[in-house]
């Protein structure tokens, strides 16, 4: 052995020597951030910073990263076009984004990060958990945000003037795919509805939101279930959902894997009625797990067939930057290009207020989600809500097409 | 057990100083401050679960005992209006005495069973603040948790401020620090680390394991309802997913990364995992997979933990030297 040793040229990789450089690479490439002077980054152009505190890392990363792509693609976008325009000059686009685990107490630090030191005026966030520590900080430092969040309603509002939600909740998906469903299946046959969501807060904030809508339409509301996220087994809370017999059943929010074993379970087990999973958005896990029992399946806001050149174009250039593209990323690639927008119409990108009046008034009409505008000021006494075309896709005998497109008729008292 | 030797008394020294300074030292910069205060959280959290080791048990249930002592100071200020002054220690209070009362059959269980029965205990609290809406707020949690302010006559201080609550915060986790160390410096400590060795022998030489376990079981929680209480002051916002299993693992992993035989040990391991955590941030999507790489490696070039350290560089020098 010794031998062995001796007769061993001095430059081969030992497993110390590896651990040992791959340690301090790691090490390297942790410190850059904090070493590198910030003027190495600098560019000749005015920059404006937008910050995401977005979960990276975490059960609800599959969010996180599709709405990080948007902001990442569109800044690319439109700094290659020349960027913002803002009192003729223009500026580009520098996004940075923090992970967040989607956790409140690391959103909060995460958003502390962007405020405090990468000094961020303009700040997106996903999920309920990450906005509601975002929120601790953006509001009383003038930080204008935008996320998607269906919960927690009393931090939106009059209260919170800089904060947007960008995504359509279920409840405002409900006016465009009730709807439909009633188009397509008779209102006769959607007199009754049960509920199944995960027991959390989520679960809860979708509930409301169900119980609104079945008020709104006069349908009759039978069971409600709730599931852990680490539940696998769904036979007994679907079981006891069919039991009262509901014309069909809205799962919300869960995620593809889960709406899939939801529908398994209660097509094996004889249910024949519509389901309705309006935070799915995503057909591929629910093709692969409920298989030939996929059918009668409807999911609000999920275009999966990209069909004008804008959206075409998101999906080419998603699929070039990222790898890959899905349709709850493209849902999210309209918000940078609303902030840009607001920017221009404010002109300036450092009084939040003013571009928060200015982003409000913002609509769109070619995104990838079509049509888009804030809506919400007879509810929450401001246009801080995003609404949009509302993409159904609907799953029958295991095949998935975009099935219906429309604007959500949205109550008067909206 | 442990007499402090000169170089223990200047590194804890030099440790404490730097602390003091901190703020300055990073030109009171109020994000890094932020960063401080999760590393003096952390440390407490993750101290006062090693005493629990000390006796050679991991307890999973350690988040939820913080979390009772925030909810505790919580509900005290948003529904009754009593100050973060009295919440601070009737949160403690509450968190041991309810350890106090479970611990009874807890401590009668041993290895994977009180591993699995903490756990179980750590869950249970957790549901009940998501299950009694009314009270606990739900899933929801609860907002506005406020810290205090105080004058002294000649100065006002509002903990509302980052610089203030570091500093009271460090306060804290000093205290808790230093009980640690002086219980494990103690006689009872020595009963704790007999009954990690050898529970029967320890019994058999006179311990009461019995009465020692609860009794080191409800002080560390009576400290980890003290640090809940902080964070919940500090974060001003509190749901039971504050306090769910992670938040119990994460402080093992800074105990184990740390080192297991000292008190300096979880310290070591939250201040520098706490710091990798943050610089891992803008990571993003590898955070988690360097974390992990940057525990794997501690762990095979580093057995025994960073609290090993010294030791290692004594050899080192005493090597060179020759």
């Amino acid at each position: 052995m010794n031998t062995w040793k001796s007769k061993s040229p001095p430059s081969l990789i030992t497993r110390r020597r590896l651990l040992r450089t791959g340690t301090a690479a790691i090490g390297g490439a942790l410190a850059a951030p904090a070493i590198l002077p910030k003027s190495a980054l600098a560019q000749t152009m005015p920059t404006i910073k937008i910050g995401g505190a977005v979960p990276l890392s975490g059960p609800v990363a599959y969010w996180g990263h599709s709405t990080m792509q948007g902001f990442v693609d569109g800044a690319a976008v439109i700094n290659e076009a020349g960027g913002v325009m803002i009192d003729g000059e223009p500026h580009q686009l520098e996004v940075i984004n923090y992970d967040t685990k989607g956790e409140v107490a690391d959103s909060r630090a995460a958003t502390l990060r962007l405020v405090e030191q990468d000094e961020v005026k303009f700040v997106y966030s996903q999920a309920a958990a990450s906005t509601v520590g975002m929120l601790q900080v953006t509001e009383p430092a003038n930080v204008l945000s935008i996320v998607a969040c269906w919960g927690y309603l009393q931090l939106f509002g009059e209260d919170y003037p800089l904060h947007f939600r960008a995504e359509m909740s279920d409840y405002e998906q409900g006016f465009a795919y009730i709807p439909y469903m009633q188009d397509k299946y008779g209102k006769d046959a959607l007199k009754t509805a049960a509920f199944i969501g995960p027991d959390d807060q989520d679960g809860i904030d979708c509930h409301f939101s169900y119980q609104r809508l079945m008020e709104y339409y006069g349908i009759e509301q039978k069971g409600v279930e709730y599931f852990n996220w680490e539940d696998t087994d769904f036979y007994p809370i679907v079981a006891k959902t069919i039991r009262d017999k509901p014309d069909f059943i809205v799962t919300s929010p869960s995620p593809p894997g889960i709406t899939a074993s939801i529908i398994k379970a209660a097509r094996e087990m004889g249910y024949k009625g519509p389901i309705a999973s309006p935070a799915a958005s995503e057909t591929k896990t629910i093709l692969e797990v409920a298989g030939e029992h996929a059918t009668d399946v409807i999911l609000p806001v999920t275009n999966v067939s990209p069909s004008t050149d804008t959206q075409k174009a998101i999906e080419a250039r998603f699929n070039e930057r990222f790898g890959s593209f899905n349709a709850l990323a493209g849902n999210y690639s309209w918000w940078i290009y609303s902030l840009k927008a607001a920017l221009e119409m404010a002109g300036t990108a450092t009084d939040t207020m003013a571009v928060a009046e200015a982003l409000a008034q913002v609509e769109l009409n070619d995104t990838y989600v079509g049509k888009v505008k804030w809506a919400g000021e007879n509810s929450f006494g401001v246009n801080r809500q995003g609404i949009y075309d509302c993409f159904t896709t609907t799953i029958d005998d295991g095949v998935a097409e975009v099935s219906d497109i429309r604007f959500p008729a949205l109550p008067d008292d909206y | 057990m442990q007499h402090l030797d000169r170089a223990h008394k200047a590194a804890w020294t030099g440790l404490l100083i730097v602390a003091l300074l901190l703020p300055a030292l990073v030109a009171f910069d109020t994000y890094l401050i932020h960063v401080a205060i999760t590393i003096t959280l952390n440390v407490a959290l993750a101290t006062s679960m090693w005493m629990i080791w000390s006796l050679g048990f991991i307890s999973f249930a350690h988040a939820g005992f913080m979390g009772i002592g925030a909810y505790t100071s919580a509900l005290l200020l948003t529904k009754l209006g009593i100050s973060m002054w009295y919440g601070l220690w009737l949160g403690a209070l509450m968190s041991g005495l309810i350890a106090l009362i479970i611990s009874v059959p807890l401590m009668r269980t041993r290895a994977v069973y009180f591993f699995m029965a903490s756990w179980a205990v750590g869950e249970v609290i957790k549901r009940n603040f998501a299950y009694f809406r009314d009270l606990f707020g739900g899933w929801d949690g609860v907002f506005d948790i406020n810290p205090a302010k105080i004058n002294l006559g000649f100065v006002q201080i509002d903990f509302a401020d980052r610089v203030a609550y570091y500093y009271l915060s460090l306060f804290f986790v000093a205290l808790i620090v230093l009980i640690i160390h002086r219980t494990n410096s103690s006689r009872t400590g020595m009963m704790y680390w007999s009954i990690h060795e050898n529970e029967l022998l320890a019994q058999h030489t006179g311990v009461n394991v019995f009465r020692e376990k609860v009794i080191a079981f409800t002080v560390a929680c009576t400290l980890a309802g003290l640090t809940g209480a902080l964070y919940a002051h500090y974060q001003t916002y509190i749901s039971p997913k504050s306090f769910d299993i992670w938040k119990s693992e994460f402080a093992l992993v800074h105990v184990i990364v740390g080192g297991l035989t000292t008190v300096g040990g979880p310290v070591a391991g939250a201040i520098s995992l706490t710091i990798v955590d943050e610089l891992l941030r803008a990571t993003g999507y590898f955070r988690t997979m360097f974390f992990g790489v940057v525990l794997i490696a501690t762990v095979i070039l580093l057995p025994g933990g960073l609290e090993t350290i010294p030791g290692r560089l004594r050899r080192l020098f005493q090597r060179s030297g020759k």
